[in-house]
């Protein structure tokens, strides 16, 4: 195994300072277009503007597209069912959280 | 290495169907999915299911696996016998990692995705045939294409977040070497974690993905926030939480405190008269904002009544005295 050590790195906090255009977001999570498209459709991401040509996505929308593809991947669930099991996680997300303020 | 009992690990019988193989493969890849599961360990059960249906699934590997025999143990000892292949013809093209494609989790896709127990059985002239191509690929020239963004998790710690700080993480990346050989490359990369970063957020360095082909541009690295369980906080979003034991009579009478909080001890009032489960709140003394759009969370600290026991005569006393004093019934609500 070979090592390898750099300088300290700097980077952006992806959810804060992003907007990305359709064709930014597909290259981040290599997916095609078209799937963006998809998930746009089922209501799992939102894009800002209405025109197509004008979309742009906040950073979060990177988490959404890459968890739809892995479930895609691992599991064959396609774009309507990643959007209801996205939506399911963030409940339990939402509920353990309540959880663990009581 | 140790050998891989690829039935057990699907759970099923040695003379299952292909079919019964894939309905117990599909479901524990739902039950193990790491974006599904929070058991701890749910990656690495991911990872072995789908190796254990990589073999399993195709039949040609199956018999292959099934002639080392029943007699073997999971964690036994193994080495594959010379020739054990001989007669069998393995399908490339499986792609990189368990799952059908390549994982992004524990670190990259990498060469270490599969057990050693698998890439001795199965992996040498894949890896080889894959390494070679991908090794033409590049030194054709005048060929440009951007590399590929990388994407990993990284845990840190809520203190990380709050003062900001500078972490060591170390990335495993697959290269192909001169010989066409895959070797696993261990880069370690020291990364500011700006302050104010939430659980879930994601820091993108630019360039540090995979390299470009010719002159194409490098692609960025991702990395994914997560926090380590803290000891006596938990986070939800910005906001902290902090479970503050008080006396019964800190409760009732007031009281002065001191409490920990992530940026230093600091006094409390408790008000006289509180209950337990009531929060006090400390405004914007959470998580720093991370950017002039969003602003500070706030600290939260529950109240948690606690009531001594009571061993000596003189405690048992003042709890006799309480019960002489209150004519309280915690369980009126009841209906008793």
């Amino acid at each position: 195994m070979i090592k390898q050590t750099t300088d300290i790195l700097t980077g952006d906090i992806v959810e804060n300072e992003t907007r990305l255009s359709l064709q930014q977001l597909s290259d981040t999570c290599s997916v095609e277009t078209e799937y963006i498209i998809s998930l746009v459709n089922q209501g799992c991401i939102e894009p800002i503007g209405a025109e197509q040509s004008r979309w742009c996505f906040s950073g979060v929308s990177i988490r959404r597209v890459q968890k739809a593809k892995r479930l895609q991947r691992d599991l064959g669930v396609n774009p309507a069912g990643a959007a209801l099991v996205i939506e399911l996680i963030d409940e339990i997300e939402r509920l353990r959280c309540k959880i663990n303020r009581m | 290495m140790e050998y891989k009992d690829y039935y057990q690990i699907i759970g099923v019988e040695r003379d299952a169907t292909q079919d019964e193989i894939k309905r117990a493969y599909r479901k524990l890849a739902r039950k193990y999915h790491p974006d599904v599961s929070k058991e701890a360990d749910a990656e690495q059960r991911f990872k072995e299911v789908g190796e254990a249906y990589e073999v399993l699934k195709d039949p040609e590997k199956r018999a292959a696996y099934d002639q080392l025999g029943a007699n073997w143990k999971a964690g036994q000892d193994f080495n594959a016998p010379p020739d054990w292949d001989a007669g069998f013809e393995f399908h490339g093209g499986f792609s990189g990692g368990p799952g059908g494609g390549s994982s992004q989790y524990g670190g990259f896709e990498g060469a270490d995705a599969y057990s050693d127990f698998f890439e001795s059985l199965f992996g040498q002239g894949f890896r080889q045939a894959g390494g070679r191509a991908q090794g033409a690929y590049q030194q054709h020239a005048g060929f440009h294409s951007a590399g590929d963004d990388h994407h990993a998790k990284i845990l840190i710690d809520l203190e990380d977040s709050m003062q900001g700080a500078t972490r060591s993480i170390s990335l495993r990346i697959p290269e192909v070497d001169s010989s066409g050989h895959v070797v696993s490359k261990e880069r370690v990369l020291k990364v500011n974690i700006p302050k104010g970063i939430k659980q879930g957020q994601h820091i993108r360095l630019a360039g540090q993905g995979n390299p470009g082909i010719g002159q194409g541009k490098a692609g960025d690295l991702y990395l994914e926030i997560e926090f380590n369980p803290h000891s006596i906080y938990r986070v939800d979003g910005r906001d902290v939480y902090l479970d503050l034991p008080v006396t019964p009579w800190e409760a009732a009478l007031g009281a002065s405190v001191k409490v920990p909080t992530p940026g230093g001890l600091v006094d409390m009032k408790i008000k006289p008269g509180s209950a337990s489960g009531s929060k006090m709140r400390l405004k914007g003394r959470g998580i720093p904002a991370s950017s002039a759009n969003n602003s500070a969370g706030d600290l939260y600290m529950v109240l948690r009544i606690e009531a001594p026991a009571a061993n000596t005569a003189e405690e048992k006393a003042a709890y006799e005295n309480m019960k002489k004093s209150f004519s309280f019934n915690p369980r009126s609500k009841l209906g008793v």
